[in-house]
């Protein structure tokens, strides 16, 4: 049978689409189907539209640059020459360009990242030890003062339903010898030392949380996932407190789940959900995909539910949305 | 944000308190948390100190953006440094934009159009860059691997067939199918009328169905 045109067409906006991760309603999957069983001679053609619908897709591997980097690179660029239009691409081939970029990156991404986490910095009176370092599931400090309470910290993003200073109000109220962070300049410069929390007692005092994060990320940068660990979970076990052992809670639990230690991610990011902080989207979605390569589906669709309730909109809800498609 | 340098996708809001002015759409809706014109105020501020030159605002705002414009630059581009280069850029040309945000459509509705009038100039001159020094693929440059089985199954590798196409259809296929933009977004984007986008969507569909069917009728086969 001839397929008419605007059926045909159809058929290839819903095999792109279905590509591009976006889910098909009932009846857009009815019609692909059909249309398939009534013209065979389609699949011949339908490596051409879900090529197209995945050309958009990350190319995986170090084949381009990561999105710190790009981050850091565009914000350095921008921050350097606000005005001034450029037309040259900023990394350009050559193994010169190639280095320097790198260098850069690796650079801009430590002052960045420390920028981003400065604001919440302020930290728990107390600090306490874990009894162990190696273990994820060890004790996790439910306070973390400084970080907005759970859901401010969660509805002051993208999704913002709560106004950004009601947060603010809240931690200040949770820590009254702490200004509130928009109150503390001095904290949003770059390289800044960290706060007291920040500070060990005794004799290691050279290596401060912040050190140790920076560390731990120029060791990821460079590839030695191994070393990254070890630092991550020496500021873990030193700084068990601070915003920065917070963070590195959700890298260990990336870092364990690409390690395929998927019950060891699973114990970092739920220690990270304890508590609250603005990398909930990371650890929620970090915490999916552990349940799933675990195989506690009902688990997972179970986090699925509750991620999408509160990010709607994240470029990872149409996947999770067929997948919840996919056990009914 | 995603702290191990692979993906980010989303990132919370890291500067300083935000007021939301009280504006008529903010009260129109009698300023429901969740409701679209609060979101969108709060973006808008958001944007502004970006445009102001606030540097938690100007993180927030291209981590936001981050995802949806690489995915933009990887369409168009095939080369990865390219693609590098192009989201680089059309991230830069948002940021610069930032004040001109009026918040009357969503910070990726505004942020789009910036970043696929971008990519497409980076493209057009890249276009015109290989032409002048005739540069090959096969070269040094490293290229997206073509892993996906179903393009695989194609007699030609997919850029292949869309390198074919003029340069308007080409653009219209890509933002329609690879990204998903619909008629009306394509043309403000391309800035020509709807019937113009809904006319090379067209060509440019039929022309790439008619490619593929010829080069099995032939049995073409892609060289490894």
């Amino acid at each position: 049978m001839k397929a008419s045109t605007s059926s045909e067409d159809r058929w290839a906006a819903i095999v792109a689409r279905e590509a591009r991760g976006e889910a098909l309603t009932r009846e857009e999957d009815d019609l692909r189907r059909r249309f398939e069983e009534e013209h065979p001679e389609a699949a011949d053609e339908r490596g051409l539209w879900e090529g197209l619908g995945r050309l958009g897709d990350p190319r995986g591997g170090e084949a381009e640059m990561s999105d710190e980097a790009m981050l850091a690179n565009v914000l350095a660029k921008h921050r350097s020459a606000p005005v001034r239009a450029r037309t040259k691409p900023l990394l350009r081939r050559g193994v010169a360009g190639a280095f320097a970029g790198l260098s850069l990156a690796a650079a801009l991404v430590l002052a960045v990242a420390a920028e981003l986490v400065g604001p919440f910095g302020s930290p728990p009176p107390e600090e306490k030890r874990p009894e162990s370092i190696e273990d994820p599931r060890g004790p996790e400090k439910k306070g973390f003062v400084g970080a907005p309470p759970v859901d401010a910290a969660e509805d002051a993003g993208v999704d913002a339903a709560v106004s950004v200073e009601e947060a603010v109000r809240e931690e200040a109220a949770a820590a009254p010898d702490v200004a509130p962070p928009s109150l503390r300049p001095e904290d949003s410069r770059r390289g800044e030392a960290p706060s007291k929390e920040g500070r060990p007692s005794g004799a290691h005092a050279a290596e401060s949380a912040d050190d140790l994060l920076k560390s731990a990320q120029v060791h990821l940068g460079e590839g030695r996932t191994a070393s990254a660990i070890e630092a991550y979970k020496r500021l873990l076990a030193r700084y068990p407190g601070s915003v920065e052992a917070r963070v590195a809670l959700v890298s260990l639990g990336q870092l364990s789940l690409g390690g395929g230690d998927a019950a060891g991610a699973l114990a970092y990011f739920d220690r990270y959900l304890a508590g609250s902080g603005p990398l909930g989207m990371e650890a929620r979605y970090g915490r999916i995909q552990a349940l799933r390569r675990l195989g506690r589906t009902g688990d997972e669709l179970a986090a699925i539910d509750d991620f999408l309730a509160r990010y709607p909109d994240s470029v990872h809800a149409p996947r999770l949305r067929a997948r919840q498609g996919a056990n009914p | 944000m995603a702290v191990t340098g692979e993906r980010i996708s989303h990132v919370e809001w890291p500067g300083p308190a935000i007021r939301v002015p009280q504006s008529p759409s903010t009260h129109a809706a009698a300023a429901p948390p969740s409701s679209r014109g609060n979101v969108i105020a709060l973006d808008r501020e958001r944007v502004r100190l970006a445009g102001e030159g606030e540097p938690k605002a100007q993180a927030w705002l291209v981590t936001r953006l981050l995802p949806r414009v690489r995915r933009i630059a990887r369409a168009f581009l095939k080369r990865n440094a390219d693609a590098d280069d192009a989201a680089q850029l059309a991230l830069l040309e948002i940021l610069r934009s930032a004040s001109t945000y009026r918040g009357e459509a969503s910070v990726e509705g505004w942020a789009k159009c910036i970043a696929v009038r971008a990519v497409l100039r980076f493209a057009q001159e890249e276009r015109r860059r290989d032409r002048l020094i005739d540069r090959n693929d096969s070269g040094e440059e490293e290229t997206a691997p073509s892993d996906d089985r179903a393009a695989e199954a194609l007699p030609r590798e997919l850029r292949a067939y869309l390198e074919e196409l003029p340069e308007a259809q080409r653009n219209a296929v890509l933002l329609h199918h690879a990204l998903g933009h619909s008629i009306d977004e394509i043309a403000e984007m391309t800035e020509v009328s709807p019937d113009t986008v809904k006319s090379r969507l067209r060509l440019g569909t039929a022309a790439l169905r008619k490619k593929v069917q010829q080069d099995i009728a032939i049995g073409r086969r892609r060289s490894r």
